[in-house]
């Protein structure tokens, strides 16, 4: 390791080689018991003790927060989006038998062989005939 | 369950179990919010960071794979990602100390030195750019290793000590500004 890397290396990363990349640590820690080595690291060393200080908070904060959090999720939970409320089972239950009557119509309508009976047009020609039936009953 | 790691806490997670999940909380909380606040330099957003990243732990732990990352890399992803979009957000004049309640009591002088300090700090990190902030943050107040570091923020070895050197070199050249200044002053 030439001494512009260790100084490139101090640059990035401070002045603890123990930090530095696994792979160069070895030959730094050869470059840092030299004088040129040992200047360099020291003169990082003051800056990082600067770097490491984290910024001030409060005790109760991260407890308020997390608190928060759990809030969150017992009112998502009480109200689920509405996708997760459609994919409920008692949501199902009429889209599923309304799918399997129609499904069943269009087998049956398929399937049966067609006879025009001249009886059986006009007993339904009666039935929906709106003169005779409406939905509120007898007219 | 208080003695398990992160990664068996995060199984629990995706079963549902709450219990899990707040010892997580307790756990994490703290640094999620610190880092936040590192960079967003605001307090109530910091919090507001906090609680979202971990929302979305709760809501994504199925998607959490211990054989890819480790929980913290994970988390500090989660937080720098919230952070960044909201930096880009059009946002009101941080107000640096607004959850903090100054102690009435009188400061040692070890703690008037500190405080001194921190809000140099903090003056000199106001003026870099935030993946510089998010880069200073991860590797030197939350003591993460390089390579630890680059994974949760997605960058290469190679670029994250890049990214660190310009950060270092940034905040050197404005803490000697901000201490220039104070000395004229």
């Amino acid at each position: 390791m030439t001494l512009d890397r260790f100084r490139e290396l101090a640059d990035s990363f401070g002045g603890d080689v123990e930090r530095w990349p696994e792979a160069e640590r070895e030959a730094a820690r050869a470059i840092a018991r030299s004088d040129a080595g040992a200047a360099i690291l020291r003169e990082h060393r003051a800056f990082d003790r600067l770097l490491a200080i984290p910024p001030e908070i409060a005790p109760g904060r991260a407890g308020r927060a997390s608190l928060s959090v759990l809030q969150r999720i017992a009112a998502q939970d009480a109200f689920p989006p509405w996708y997760r409320r459609w994919l409920q089972p008692t949501s199902l239950l009429p889209v599923g038998s309304f799918a399997c009557s129609a499904l069943l119509g269009l087998w049956l309508a398929v399937e049966l062989p067609y006879h025009r009976d001249e009886q059986a047009v006009a007993a339904v020609a009666a039935v929906f005939d709106a003169s005779v039936i409406t939905l509120w009953g007898n007219q | 369950m208080e003695d398990d790691s992160d990664e068996a806490l995060m199984a629990a997670v995706a079963a549902r179990r709450q219990q899990a999940f707040r010892l997580l909380m307790t756990r994490h909380m703290p640094r999620a919010i610190r880092v936040a606040q590192r960079i967003v330099r605001n307090p109530a957003e910091a919090d507001d960071i906090g609680q979202e990243a971990f929302l979305r732990v709760w809501n994504k732990a199925e998607s959490f794979d211990p054989t890819i990352a480790r929980f913290t890399t994970w988390l500090y992803r989660i937080v720098l990602n919230l952070a960044f979009d909201r930096t880009r957000r059009p946002a009101h004049a941080p107000i640096e100390e607004a959850a903090e309640i100054a102690s009435g009591e009188p400061a040692p002088i070890d703690g008037l030195i500190a405080d001194q300090q921190r809000r140099v700090l903090e003056a000199a990190l106001a003026q870099l750019p935030e993946r510089q902030r998010g880069a200073i943050a991860l590797f030197h107040m939350e003591g993460l290793s390089g390579d630890e570091a680059a994974r949760a923020m997605g960058l290469s070895a190679k670029a994250f000590e890049s990214l660190l050197a310009r950060a270092r070199l940034a905040l050197k050249k404005e803490v000697e500004t901000i201490e220039k200044t104070r000395r004229l002053a």
